[in-house]
């Protein structure tokens, strides 16, 4: 089908136009939109700091030296040192990587769960559709911190099963996304004709039904990635998310649950807070900014 | 009215047993076999050939019927949790798990409900302000405060405000419920403990009203009726007051409702900042020593818990606006 016709179904059924153009402009209305230029900015900050900062500042962020813990920010650790005199500045940048990739890998697992599940729902219909929205039921019932928290006491804990098992447990706002948006299309014209000229599901879905899924998509699975590292964050900080050695910004303010730590070693806990809050804040402004770039209606 | 309520009681029961498969699976992969936990005593004891050890282990397992295929294991399970009450004893305490987890129940609601009635009070006011000076200097200075507290990890505010408060200012207790020195329940010193906890829970909750608030009355005051109300010569305040609010607002009872969800999972990790004695800190240490019948009666207290708040909103919601019932 080409965008002509497309954009006629759309006129016709009372929706915007949606061409070829729609994507320069979907681009056009994000670059006017400061506060998303503004997040785009600092995640490039933060990402360019996690990969590149290891190989310009050359710390060893596990090696230990007793003889120095607790050290306060000098010239050779701008960062100071932690408890068993572990370098903080190489930690945070390496504990970045580990933040990061939770967070995207997690928002992937849960988009790719939900796209899959959302699609099945939505074009099967019937018992198949209900079962899939009553596990969403389901999933939704248990805030997925929590849900995190019990898988993580049965099967352990480390940086894939934290991946995976927050993608397990947020896939269900994709999945009624990508159903929602099939169930709008399904009995529209070109998808009824697509199929009247003898169409498979799979050339339906590839051909039509994905391209008007896409946006959505995009826009929750950004917010995903910023809830994927708050939790993260917030398992790491109570023990049973990431776990040292390897660092990630959570388990660096572990420590800060002693006194003596909070109250007399504030270069300790402060940076990674401020991290984890720099870049979730700049990941939601990319959402908000995409969200409008990319909802039809305003 | 009938339909409606019959339909709502129904998905909410069909979940929750649900709930219940979900729960008796991810115990099911648990490590830990009960009876060989039993029977760690009898074997350290000594005295006993491993072919009684055998025997014993086999007694218990037809006794507590584990030797059954696992959709029957499944039935037997649900038939004690139903007749009983029971989801298993505390390989800690050896106390009904569910009795722990119940009594822990009260601090974590208190917590919750200051919460959520802070985030209201807050939230509803700003959200109102954001909208009727839209896209003015108010306005961005409100949605950017709504949007940073959602971006900060409540535990890093936690220690932040442990340091200022109950550190540097030594104004606000850093832990607990209760000063342990004082006898009796004193009101004055629970709230001075409920305090930070609570706003640091709530505040998470406020960016989403916030921004839910502003966009409904803004959407609200577009609305035909209102522009007959303004056409008719209104003042202001009343349309603000009288016509845009009810309208705009009501639709916060299902957020409400789906709030109880990030309330509790917030709470999980709050209670373990301020060491406040509610099921979050109960839970943790529960799976911190492996303890799985406790965490299994907490896995079934949450969703109760969030089940019986959407269940709630849905219903007041319906009340109030009948037109949800018409679906």
């Amino acid at each position: 089908m080409t965008s002509l016709d497309s954009a006629a179904t759309g006129l016709a059924a009372g929706r915007p136009i949606v061409t070829e153009g729609a994507g320069r402009r979907a681009v056009r209305r994000f670059l006017r939109h400061r506060a998303a230029l503004a997040g785009l900015f600092f995640i490039a900050l933060v990402a360019g700091a996690a990969i590149f900062g290891p190989f310009v500042y050359r710390g060893n962020p596990d090696r230990t030296n007793p003889a120095i813990q607790f050290t306060a920010p000098n010239a050779e650790h701008p960062l100071g040192t932690d408890r068993i005199g572990r370098d903080l500045l190489a930690r945070l940048l390496y504990a970045g990587r580990i933040s990061l990739a939770v967070g995207v890998a997690a928002a992937l697992v849960a988009t790719g769960i939900g796209l899959v599940l959302g699609l099945i729902a939505g074009i099967a219909g019937g018992w198949v559709d209900s079962l899939i929205m009553r596990v969403t039921d389901v999933v939704l019932a248990i805030p997925f911190l929590i849900f995190v928290a019990i898988v993580v006491a049965i099967v352990g804990t480390g940086f894939q099963i934290i991946v995976v098992v927050i993608g397990l447990s947020v896939w269900p706002e994709a999945a009624r996304i990508v159903r929602a948006v099939v169930l709008s299309l399904r009995e529209q014209d070109f998808v009824v004709a697509a199929r009247a000229l003898g169409a498979t599901n799979g050339r339906i879905i590839r051909k039509h039904l994905l391209f008007f899924a896409l946006a959505p998509l995009t826009v929750t699975g950004t917010f995903t990635v910023a809830n994927a590292m708050l939790t993260e964050a917030a398992l790491s900080y109570l023990g049973i998310g990431v776990r040292p050695p390897q660092a990630s910004w959570g388990n660096m303010l572990y420590d800060a649950q002693q006194l003596f730590i909070l109250r007399d070693h504030l270069w300790y806990w402060v940076p990674p807070g401020i991290a984890i809050f720099v870049t979730v804040l700049a990941v939601n402004l990319v959402g908000d900014g995409l969200r409008d770039a990319l909802d039809p209606h305003d | 009215m009938g339909r409606w309520l019959a339909r709502r009681l129904i998905i909410t029961a069909v979940t929750f047993l649900g709930i219940s498969l979900l729960v008796f699976t991810l115990m099911r992969l648990t490590p830990v076999d009960p009876v060989d936990l039993l029977l760690f005593n009898l074997r350290q004891s000594g005295g006993l050939t491993s072919e009684d050890i055998a025997r014993i282990r086999a007694t218990y397992r037809a006794a507590l019927g584990l030797d059954q295929p696992i959709p029957i294991q499944y039935l037997l399970w649900a038939k004690e949790v139903v007749t009983n009450g029971s989801l298993g004893f505390s390989f800690v305490t050896g106390r009904p798990s569910l009795d722990m987890v119940v009594e822990r129940v009260p601090p974590t609601l208190i917590l919750m409900g200051t919460a959520l009635a802070l985030e209201l009070i807050v939230g509803i006011p700003l959200g109102i302000l954001a909208a009727l000076r839209r896209n003015r200097f108010t306005d961005y200075i409100v949605s950017a405060f709504g949007l940073s507290v959602v971006a900060v990890p409540s535990f890093f505010l936690g220690l932040a405000a442990i340091y200022v408060f109950s550190v540097r200012l030594s104004a606000l207790p850093a832990g607990g419920m209760f000063t342990p020195t004082r006898h009796g329940v004193d009101v004055v010193d629970v709230v001075r403990h409920l305090l930070m906890p609570a706003l640091i829970l709530g505040l998470a909750g406020v960016g989403p009203i916030i921004r839910y608030v502003r966009t409904s009355i803004i959407e609200t005051l577009g609305k035909e009726y209102l522009v007959t109300a303004r056409a008719k010569g209104l003042p202001r305040t009343a349309i603000i007051v009288r016509h845009a609010f009810p309208n705009a607002l009501l639709p916060l009872i299902t957020f409400v409702g789906l709030e109880v969800g990030r309330l509790m999972a917030g709470a999980f990790v709050v209670e373990q900042i301020f060491t406040w004695p509610g099921m979050g800190s109960l839970a943790l240490d529960a799976i911190n020593s492996r303890d799985y019948p406790v965490v299994q009666a907490f896995a079934i207290t949450v969703a109760i818990v969030v089940l019986a708040g959407n269940l709630l909103a849905d219903l007041a919601y319906g009340v109030a606006d009948p037109r949800i019932r018409l679906e």
